[in-house]
């Protein structure tokens, strides 16, 4: 080829990008197209503080980088092609690989009772009140589970799952860890209920597959996680409540988490509602048993979750319906500006199904908050909730049933470096109760800025 | 911001090309240009730091001047000295004061507080290369350059800023002040731009998936046995070749597409047949500076035995040293040291087996890789006692729990490594480029190189939940 005629093509192909993606950034923010809301978040890395005219350099010098890259990485020219296409290799190199070695580490195939069919089921879960598997009348056939490796480098890995077609994130750190952090997090949660005496604790876990019985009858080459479970419930403190998401059975995967998403999905966290008030009820009945709410789908909503999406896994087929509760019973509150009604109508006029599948429905419908007062209780009881995205879903609805409710969640609320002590906040907002809701990476290893030897500065 | 980013690719390098174009005709113009945009490629990462980079432009440019200006020899040896001192001590407080606290503390029982110091980008690089101006300066091999924009463009151009090669100034002093780009010299930089892209983002960054994964992931190296430990390090030479020869190609290419000649900075490391002969192929451009600006005032080799053992050995340790302020980087250093200062004595008694000469020379290359990669002694001891077999052959199950198994970067192994044979590494393109439409095909390979390189650093940025970590 001509030096020529090389240097023009490669000049155009770069030049191409260089002036459309501008142009697409504007029609994302000025006319029909939607480049900017599906997919990389950018946000500002550095923010100097200081009112210098150096400061406001800076600050511009790093708005600028946010901007640049806004523009010439989500609005470049086929960026969703370009993207799925080296998803699919990837996907099938492997595949290819997965097949090779599985079969050497395959145990025996698994038989269990129940059959699953597929994404699809999801939308019958209309109108289900309460999550737990249903008892079978006839024995369906026997199912063959089995995990397909789909990437990661040990912390964490992720599998897919067939035919119950879920995505999984699996932890894969070595025993003698996570026993020492196990134990760990134990020691502190106990340092802190005794620095804290007159204060119900209560502790409430978001499960996942790994810490289930039945994990390793659907995951190949991954240990289960459920002996540190196991521990930490033995050796926790018999004045510390613990109850924690039961998942016995595949169709409880399928049905209390999302496909594609590492969260619990609204069934699962309304059974856990369900599980923590009357845990909490026990020892204090002012607070009320559980209010029953209806769960409705949220029309045509099909969505990718974390696991979909951000491992690049969206050919696997798997998508999520989008369900949530029906709180237009819910008293009235104040304290934050969140109006979970408002934000349960929106959703149901379809204001938020064109956002398209790579959207965080999850996040959008359960933003965090920091704190709820319901004036019209009259419990005498106020709450300090400890907790993680898992909680976002159900607080609202937990908050109801105090006076007024305090939520934290680490590393956000606090930074997870930084040591916050509690005692000052129990005693200052009269707090009677504790609850920790984290999900189980979380609580049991304090993974994610979740390290509990930071709630006391001694 | 890297060569293998989205936005360095698609705004940063067409709007500064656009930009020279425009004024094509103004050297000044363009050495201007170079000089703005070079400033805004290390403000992208740094921008605090380039504080640090007009300092040691405006120092070293003033110790040229005095060096031009002063007759006496014991005066410009004194400017010499204090310009030495200046960028010696720029480097050693950023790189290395922590690691020197540190080391302090542990010899001595006391508790120095430890300053975290962010390492500015680049520093090691920028700094040898201005010490190699004033050096030559003092040496009276390069006349004084009187414009400090000029030596500034030298200096922080953005091809060669932050990873090297170092570029003497003597190698393009005339070009600063005078030059061409023709059509020839620039599709050759784009092809060689596009050669390095593509080592840098389909060989290395998926050869350092496997190398991560088993090094650095959540489980220990002793568990996948000699044959991950073998992989690990096998999967980590051929990211490292890449890596840096990827950069340096993209760095040459770049520069002359901007009408600069830099030196090669590799000739196919892989193909040496000693350590001695590895060094002569890797990362030319730093041991040349240390052979001329350390080694040879040392004395060199014509010095006793003994002291040529010194010799060497320093040279070794400030290799090392360069490297990273980390005890494993000395006793890489030291290691290459010693087996250079054998092979001295012993290479002559060696059988001419090509083919085993080679094959040890990639073993000693690889044991050298592996004290390089892994941060702790005890992490170094554990990976070479596993590749010796001490934790068995194979554990197929944490090999596959690691992630690494993929085919995809296992052929990106296999093509690294296949591009380090010289029957497909030269003969290979060069019987083809002979051929009739031969050179079509290997540009539009190139072309199709681009593009996929595109696709897989769009697949790399594609990040769309920050709330995963949620």
């Amino acid at each position: 080829m001509k030096d020529r005629i090389f240097i023009a093509v490669v000049c155009s192909i770069l030049l191409i990008f260089f002036l459309a993606s501008p142009v697409i950034a504007a029609l994302s923010v000025w006319g029909p197209l939607d480049a900017l809301n599906t997919k990389n978040l950018f946000v500002t890395e550095k923010i100097y503080g200081g009112d210098t005219p150096a400061s406001a350099l800076l600050n511009t010098v790093e708005e600028t980088k946010t901007f640049l890259r806004n523009v010439y990485i989500n609005c470049i020219p086929f960026y969703d092609s370009l993207v799925s296409s080296v998803q699919s290799a990837e996907m099938s190199m492997l595949r290819v690989t997965d097949n090779v070695v599985r079969p050497i580490l395959t145990r025996d195939s698994v038989s269990v009772l129940q059959n699953d069919s597929g994404a699809d089921d999801t939308s019958d879960k209309t109108d289900k009140t309460g999550g737990g598997s249903e008892t079978q009348k006839e024995e369906p056939p026997p199912v063959d589970y089995y995990s397909i490796f789909l990437g990661g480098n040990g912390r964490p890995n992720f599998y897919a799952i067939e035919p119950l077609k879920v995505l999984e994130r699996v932890e894969g750190a070595r025993d003698k860890e996570l026993e020492k952090l196990a134990e760990r997090q134990l020691r502190h949660i106990h340092r802190l209920r005794e620095a804290t005496p007159g204060i119900n604790y209560y502790i409430y876990m978001g499960t996942r597959l790994q810490e289930s019985a039945i994990f390793n009858d659907l995951i190949t080459g991954a240990d289960s996680t459920l002996p540190y479970l196991e521990f930490f419930i033995d050796c926790l403190d018999s004045d510390i409540k613990f109850d924690y998401m039961r998942m016995d059975t595949p169709e409880d995967r399928v049905n209390k988490s999302f496909r594609t998403d590492h969260h619990w999905n609204i069934f699962g966290a309304y059974e856990g509602y369900q599980q923590i008030i009357n845990m909490m009820y026990e020892d204090s009945p002012e607070i009320g048993r559980p209010v029953e709410y209806e769960i409705i789908q949220v029309p045509d909503i099909k969505w990718f979750g974390s696991l979909g999406s951000t491992i690049g896994h969206n050919d696997m087929g798997y998508a999520d319906n989008f369900h949530i509760l029906d709180t237009s019973s819910l008293p009235r509150y104040g304290g934050n500006n969140y109006r979970i009604n408002d934000m349960l109508a929106s959703f149901m006029n379809g204001e938020f199904n064109k956002f398209g599948v790579g959207f965080d429905y999850y996040a959008a419908y359960n933003p965090p908050q920091d704190k709820y007062v319901f004036p019209d209780n009259d419990t005498g009881r106020n709450l300090l909730l400890l907790g993680d995205s898992y909680s976002w879903s159900i607080t609202t609805i937990i908050a109801s049933h105090f006076d007024r409710t305090y939520c934290h969640n680490r590393p956000w609320t606090i930074p997870a470096d930084v040591t916050y002590d509690y005692r000052e906040l129990i005693a200052e907002n009269e707090i009677t109760d504790v609850l920790i809701l984290l999900y189980s990476s979380r609580l049991l290893f304090g993974y994610d800025g979740t390290d509990f030897a930071r709630m006391l500065t001694d | 911001m890297l060569f293998s980013d989205l936005v360095f690719l698609f705004f940063f390098l067409p709007l500064f090309f656009l930009c020279t174009f425009i004024f094509k005709n103004s050297i000044p113009a363009k050495n201007m240009i170079i000089l703005a945009f070079s400033f805004v490629f290390y403000a992208w990462g740094e921008p605090v730091y380039i504080l640090l980079l007009i300092l040691s432009i405006a120092v070293n440019y003033a110790a040229g001047l005095l060096l031009d200006m002063a007759g006496n020899k014991s005066r410009r040896k004194a400017v010499l000295v204090g310009a030495v001192i200046f960028n010696l001590a720029l480097l050693g407080f950023f790189k290395y004061i922590g690691f020197i606290i540190e080391n302090i503390n542990v010899i001595s029982g006391l508790a120095l507080p430890v300053p975290e110091i962010e390492l500015p980008i680049g520093i090691s690089f920028y700094t040898f290369q201005i010490m190699s101006y004033v050096i030559d300066m003092y040496r009276s091999e390069v006349k004084v350059q009187e414009n400090p924009l000029y030596l500034g463009a030298y200096l922080v151009a953005f091809p060669q800023l932050i990873a090297g090669p170092i570029v003497r100034y003597q190698t393009i002093a005339e070009e600063l002040e005078e030059r061409s780009v023709s059509t020839e010299d620039f599709a050759y930089g784009m092809r060689r731009f596009i050669i390095g892209l593509s080592k840098k983002v389909l060989i290395a960054n998926q050869a350092a998936v496997v190398a991560d994964g088993l090094l650095s992931g959540g489980i220990e190296i002793t568990s996948f046995g000699a044959a991950g430990a073998w992989l690990a390090m096998i999967a980590y030479s051929v990211q490292i070749y890449y890596d840096f020869n990827g950069y340096s190609d993209m760095a040459i290419g770049m520069g002359r597409a901007m009408g600069f000649h830099y030196l090669e900075n590799f000739k196919n490391p892989y193909q040496a047949d000693s350590a001695s002969d590895f060094w002569r192929r890797w990362h030319i451009s730093l041991s040349t500076f240390f052979r001329d600006y350390v080694y040879i005032p040392m004395g060199g080799n014509r010095v006793p035995v003994h002291r040529w053992i010194f010799n060497m050995l320093t040279v070794w340790l400030l290799t090392g040293l360069w490297h990273g302020a980390s005890w494993n980087f000395i006793l890489w250093g030291l290691y290459f040291g010693v087996i250079l200062i054998a092979e001295k004595f012993l290479l002559k008694y060696r059988p001419k087996i090509k083919a085993l000469n080679h094959i040890t020379a990639l073993f000693i290359i690889i044991i050298g890789w592996t004290i390089f990669r892994c941060e702790s002694l005890s992490l170094i001891s554990d990976t070479l006692l596993t590749m010796l077999g001490a934790s068995g052959l194979i554990d197929l199950k944490s090999l596959y729990a690691s992630g690494t198994l993929n085919l995809l970067y296992i052929t990106a192994i296999i093509c690294g490594i296949a591009g380090c044979v010289p029957a497909i590494r030269t003969t290979l393109p060069s019987k083809l480029r002979a051929r009739p439409g031969g050179a079509t095909a290997l540009d539009i390979g190139l072309i199709m190189a681009l593009l996929l390189s595109i696709a897989v650093l769009a697949r790399g940025s594609y990040n769309p939940f920050i709330y995963f970590r949620f």
